[in-house]
């Protein structure tokens, strides 16, 4: 039987510039406990490599009614910004997983509301592939199998021999 | 006026160390330089927390080892338009 594992496709019809998908964000809350579901709403995520934490601007902040509950500093292109908002939230991945109870830094942001960084990349296997110039974008969780270019070309060489 | 938590992130920065020795991967509940308590994750420092205490009065934080652990990184330029 095959481990139950929950995945994401988005195929594009070019070659992707960034990775943009929808996701779902509510204040966290644990659904296993039952009690009333506080509101979830969607938005447009970027998920961010270079990114080594979650964020989400003030306006989902204030869309969820989101209260502060620690501070991190964040480093980036313009500097060491102190004293950032960071919040706890449920957030939905477009594979139908919930994170839940997820800190999420609240940044001013250029064009999106959510970023995925790293943290919630790292739960599962990513992958972008770009075969015929239409780039792929796929994620799983969990994690269920190395991706290995240079072993796999390396097998094939070694079976044509 | 100071931004909220403040207090208790100052605390948290200077007993970070120590935090980070002896309770690895938990959670630290601080109210002014006062520890509320650890916990395994978010969900279990909330539910313990948020009967007694407002939700934004308490920081709640993950302890990892290392002075750099908690600092966010965003590399990609043009991302995070702080002025």
């Amino acid at each position: 039987m095959i481990p139950l594992q929950f995945n994401y496709t988005k195929k594009y019809g070019g070659v992707a510039r960034s990775l943009i998908t929808p996701c779902a964000v509510s204040a966290s809350w644990d659904p296993s406990e039952g009690g009333p579901e506080p509101a979830e709403v969607r938005y447009e995520c970027l998920w961010d490599t270079g990114a080594t934490v979650s964020a989400i601007t003030k306006r989902v902040v204030t869309d969820l009614g989101l209260p502060t509950e620690a501070l991190v500093p964040i480093r980036h292109a313009g500097g060491v910004s102190v004293d950032v908002p960071q919040h706890y939230v449920n957030l939905q991945l477009p594979n139908g997983v919930v994170i839940v109870g997820r800190p999420v830094a609240q940044l001013p942001l250029a064009n999106y509301d959510v970023i995925i960084g790293m943290d919630i990349i790292s739960l599962g296997d990513f992958a972008v592939t770009n075969f015929n110039g239409k780039t792929t974008f796929t994620f799983r969780i969990p994690s269920v199998e190395e991706f290995d270019f240079v072993a796999d070309f390396d097998a094939k060489n070694a079976s044509q021999e | 006026m100071s931004a909220p938590l403040r207090q208790e992130y100052e605390h948290f920065q200077t007993i970070h160390e120590d935090l980070a020795r002896e309770h690895p991967g938990e959670y630290v509940a601080i109210k002014g330089t006062q520890i509320l308590g650890f916990y395994s994750d978010y969900m279990a420092a909330a539910k313990a927390l948020y009967l007694e205490h407002e939700q934004g009065s308490v920081f709640i934080q993950e302890i990892r080892a290392g002075t750099e652990a908690l600092v966010g990184i965003i590399h990609t330029p043009g991302l995070v338009t702080f002025e």
